[in-house]
């Protein structure tokens, strides 16, 4: 009995490996007394974008280095496609491209000279790697760059060779951390662009990639997970953030009441779950529809001149790391 | 068995891979310019100085040859400095190891990777060092030197001992510029301070790098002969009675083993501070 148990057992976790070919688990990281990774498991599904979402420090660096072999945990264990990370990192990480925070690429190296440095690394043959190489650098925009050497180029450039690296050999999985940190508006726009045309074009592909920015996981992501103190507190789809308890969220701008009678005011009304004020903006999350809202927010005479749809996906991110706290 | 050996085909190929981007590292940036300049110098300079002193190229193609090896020991010191030196620390402060380290690729065959380039960048120097000094014995003299394979094999095992010491310093520093000062005041001061403790309380400090390393030198008859001759000529002029032969022929043997053991041991503490360093 217990051997089919145990069998049957075996099944379930290999499965699971199968649908998530990242899979981490009770993952934890120490340095001295601090916890920067605290029991973490997590898989992430076969073909998902995966937003990693957290507060700055909540430890979503730390495990990602650990996803990649930067760093060793110090319990628990990182698997890719069944293989070890801490134990087994060369066939771990066969298949995997990472940008790992904002890599700094060897100076003396041009574009086309880092993807034969990198293709040669990962066991590409010189032609499939010239094969790739122009490719992917109009992909990512860089393809005027490609003979140039890198010590001259800005961030944003040396950002998009990042991603066009990760890209190299095709992967299976991608791993990014925080793509367009540090980016001015224009860069990110750019990464994010790019980031998209991944998606659409590549078939089977698995990406995971930590941000602190909503909008972004948001616009690429169709899974979210949240971490806190190092700590898992949400793992789901992005249509459940968005249809979370069957609740919509909209953003109210009033003049000439007090907020605190806006407030009361739209507490009293039947669909109103709740009501925050964030700045000037109220936040109302409701049930119900978005006309209906409208029609008794316009009969509740608190000079409200703006009704826009608010961000689901921020009202969760606030609520959990508030609760998690 | 298969797998294995296909597992080892792939990582000597990374090896190769990785040792052929720290040569083009290296062939690219101004260290390898200035290193090269300083060799250059010192060839042009023992060559022309005698015959702008007035003097000329006279002996045997030994003697001319001998004088060209008082540097030697300089020269591979100062390759450890600027290569071996700053080839694991610099993954790590100009933040590449985010590249190189998240493909699949083991730690030990980075290691492998930049021993391989330091070893035959500076190797390489050296032996084309020992050719231009052999050709120019053979061209002012006309005669052959016979000496100097042994001294060019004890300058490699030098090479490869020091350039152990110098990762050993790299793996475990955060700064570049900190490792290089660290090598080149390690190899030079320190380790000879410890070797003049050591023989000042009458033990003979063979097992120490600095000793080993004289074989270079003095794997070389002529070498020995002349350094004997200008002991002598210093103690006459200093009125002290010097024995004719302080100087001796090296053991080549006991001197290679005592800095391959050197290299071996270093490079093998360097792995292990590699191996477990974090990002």
């Amino acid at each position: 009995m217990l051997i089919i148990k145990y069998f049957m057992n075996y099944d379930n976790v290999r499965n699971e490996m199968d649908n998530n070919p990242i899979e981490l688990t009770c993952l934890r990281k120490e340095y001295g007394r601090f916890t920067a990774v605290d029991d973490l498991s997590l898989g992430i599904r076969r073909n998902s974008f995966t937003g990693l979402l957290g507060p700055n420090g909540a430890g979503k660096s730390t495990t990602l280095k650990m996803m990649t072999n930067l760093i060793r945990p110090t319990s628990g264990q990182v698997f890719i496609n069944g293989h070890e990370v801490a134990k087994e990192p060369k066939k771990a990480l066969e298949g995997v491209g990472t940008v790992i925070e904002t890599p700094e690429f060897y100076g003396y190296l041009t574009p086309r000279e880092t993807f034969r440095y990198i293709g040669g690394i990962i066991g590409m043959s010189t032609e499939s790697v010239s094969a790739q190489t122009d490719e992917i650098l109009e992909k990512v925009k860089m393809a005027d760059w490609a003979d140039k050497r890198m010590s001259t180029f800005s961030k944003g450039m040396r950002q998009r060779v990042s991603l066009g690296q990760a890209m190299l050999g095709d992967p299976e999985i991608v791993i990014l951390d925080e793509p367009t940190s540090g980016l001015d508006p224009r860069g990110m726009a750019e990464m994010r662009a790019i980031m998209k045309d991944l998606r659409r074009h590549s078939g089977d592909l698995t990406v995971l990639m930590s941000s602190h920015i909503l909008h972004e996981v948001q616009d690429l992501c169709d899974r979210v997970a949240m971490v806190n103190h190092g700590k898992l507190v949400f793992n789901d789809d992005l249509s459940n953030v968005n249809s979370f308890a069957g609740l919509q969220t909209m953003v109210l701008r009033t003049e000439g009441v007090p907020q605190d009678t806006v407030r009361d005011r739209l507490r009293s009304l039947p669909n109103v779950v709740t009501v925050d004020s964030d700045g000037e903006d109220t936040v109302v999350r409701f049930r119900g529809s978005r006309s209906g809202l409208f029609s008794d927010v316009a009969g509740l005479g608190i000079g409200a001149y703006s009704l826009s749809e608010g961000d689901s996906l921020e009202a969760k991110y606030l609520e959990t790391i508030k609760e998690s706290r | 068995m298969m797998f294995a050996v296909s597992d080892f085909r792939g990582d000597a190929l990374q090896a190769v891979t990785v040792a052929r981007n720290e040569v083009v590292k290296f062939l690219r940036s101004r260290k390898f310019v200035l290193f090269g300049a300083l060799v250059a110098a010192m060839l042009v300079l023992t060559t022309a100085l005698p015959y702008l002193l007035g003097d000329g190229i006279s002996g045997s193609a030994g003697d001319v040859f001998s004088n060209y090896m008082g540097y030697t020991l300089l020269l591979v010191l100062l390759g450890a400095t600027l290569f071996a030196s700053y080839t694991i620390v610099s993954e790590f402060e100009e933040r590449t190891a985010l590249i190189l380290f998240t493909r699949p690729i083991r730690r030990s065959t980075v290691f492998v990777g930049k021993f391989v380039a330091c070893f035959v960048l500076t190797g390489a120097v050296m032996v084309a060092y020992y050719i231009v000094a052999v050709a120019v014995a053979f061209a002012v003299t006309g005669g052959l030197v016979t000496s100097f394979l042994p001294s060019m094999a004890m300058c490699l095992a030098y090479v490869f001992a020091t350039t152990g010491v110098a990762m050993l310093i790299s793996s475990v520093m955060k700064k570049g510029g900190t490792a290089a000062i660290l090598t080149f005041v390690t190899i030079l001061l320190l380790i000879s301070v410890v070797s003049a403790v050591i023989s000042a309380s009458g033990t003979d400090p063979w097992f120490m790098l600095d000793t080993a390393s004289n074989a270079v030198t003095n794997s070389i008859p002529e070498y020995v002969e002349s350094s004997n001759a200008m002991m002598g000529e210093l103690g006459q002029e200093l009125g002290v009675s010097v024995d004719g032969s302080m100087v001796e022929v090296a053991d080549c043997v006991k001197s290679g083993a005592v800095m391959i053991a050197w290299g071996v041991a270093t490079l093998a503490l360097s792995y292990i501070a590699f191996s477990r360093r974090e990002f």
